[in-house]
């Protein structure tokens, strides 16, 4: 048996198999809670087994960079080294060494990998807004509020939506609070 | 490009239904479902590959008579205030409130039923916060189904039926077949340690 049981998500009693995929609401037998269960074939499916490796035998066969003692299996996509079956790591039908793999999710070229962004056009325009709450805070916060903006234009936005809507804003609303104060020296100066 | 890979499946939401920082919403990207949850300075994803869901489990919940009662309530207190006072101004404020909660009341009551959603694969049952109405839910696992489908093949009720044994059951059957051990054939583990060659040991002896 390799699946294991489906659990109820308030009380953890495993669901009867009654449950499954019967688009009816029954009541869990643990605590009674009205759960539906949509079970898929991935629910049977054996976890696949990782490899360790065929060791070299016959001289003159290609070696895993890493390990060559190891026989190379494939070759990584990102750089072209030879890999034995310890060090492929297999994503979406590409083959990496555990190097690319992991400057793939430092450098954000391996979208797939990526499970965090900052988003700075969303820092810079709380940087723009929020400080007009109190208002002399904005001497210091919309230059940085452009800084930020202007600093990371490039840089990768929201995975779902690539508009610069909020750096723009932001340049916007920090520029005008500087001419504000600009205006207000001026003032101050000619009277 | 980014923008056109991802089609919205839920709208952002509070994770835990009141106004937090934290927000929640559901993306399909070409294989994978995608969880967005973003502070409104950072975002952080989490990937559920179309092949790789074992199973969606959806749980009703309260949630819709809590909300019900909650805003009943309201509407009860600012009628009890409006009717209390004279002053016209206040009587405008407190007969607003009132409305408002109505309002809220009748969109709770439309929205239906509240729901818990949770995504299982090998490795987690993850709960989906954006997907908190039955309604929605339903929805959602219908634009699921075919695409999870396509990614592992169908099978049909009677199929997961007749595959499914529950690990509790197959203990059963072998209690069931072999016996439950008898406390004197249990071997005693200081008696292994001490004399293992001494023929006390009931494990060597048991066969």
């Amino acid at each position: 048996m390799t699946e294991q049981a489906i659990q109820c998500t308030k009380c953890k009693t495993s669901l009867p198999s009654d449950f499954f995929n019967s688009g009816l609401q029954a009541a869990c037998p643990g605590c009674g809670a009205a759960t539906e269960v949509e079970v898929f074939p991935a629910f049977f499916r054996e976890a696949a087994r990782g490899t360790t490796g065929e060791a070299v035998l016959l001289e003159g066969e290609a070696g895993c960079f890493f390990h060559p003692q190891k026989k190379a299996v494939v070759h990584c996509d990102g750089c072209g080294r030879f890999l034995c079956g310890l060090c492929d790591c297999e994503l979406h039908g590409k083959h990496y060494c555990p190097g690319c793999l992991e400057t793939g999710r430092k450098k954000g070229r391996i979208q797939n990998l990526e499970n965090q962004r900052t988003l700075y056009g969303g820092v810079a325009l709380s940087l723009a807004l929020l400080p007009l709450i109190m208002w002399p805070l904005t001497l210091v916060t919309a230059p940085i509020a452009i800084y930020i903006g202007v600093r990371y234009w490039n840089a990768p936005r929201s995975i779902v939506s690539s508009g610069r809507w909020a750096s723009v804003a932001a340049i916007i609303i920090a520029t005008l609070e500087l001419a504000g104060w600009a205006a207000l020296f001026i003032s101050m100066r000619s009277s | 490009m980014a923008q056109t890979e991802y089609q919205r499946l839920t709208r952002t939401k509070s994770q835990h239904g009141v106004v937090t920082s934290a927000r929640c919403s559901l993306w399909l990207g070409r294989d994978h479902l995608l969880r967005i949850d973003s502070s409104g300075y950072t975002e952080s994803y989490r990937r559920f590959f179309l092949r790789d869901i074992q199973a969606v489990i959806i749980r009703k919940t309260i949630g819709m008579q809590v909300w019900t009662l909650v805003h009943g309530m309201l509407a009860l207190f600012w009628m009890v205030c409006a009717l209390n006072t004279t002053d016209a101004v206040w009587m405008g404020v407190w007969w607003g409130l009132t409305g408002l909660s109505l309002i809220l009341l009748i969109i709770n009551l439309v929205l239906g039923p509240c729901c818990a959603f949770h995504i299982k694969t090998a490795v987690q049952n993850e709960a989906i916060p954006s997907i908190n109405r039955m309604r929605k839910a339903r929805e959602v696992l219908a634009r699921l189904k075919p695409l999870v489908t396509a990614a592992q093949g169908e099978l049909s009720r009677e199929e997961i039926l007749a595959r499914h044994q529950p690990a509790a059951q197959v203990v059963n059957a072998e209690v069931l077949t072999t016996g439950f051990p008898l406390a004197s054939e249990i071997p005693n583990p200081t008696d292994t340690i001490i004399a293992p060659e001494s023929g006390s040991n009931p494990a060597s002896t048991s066969g």
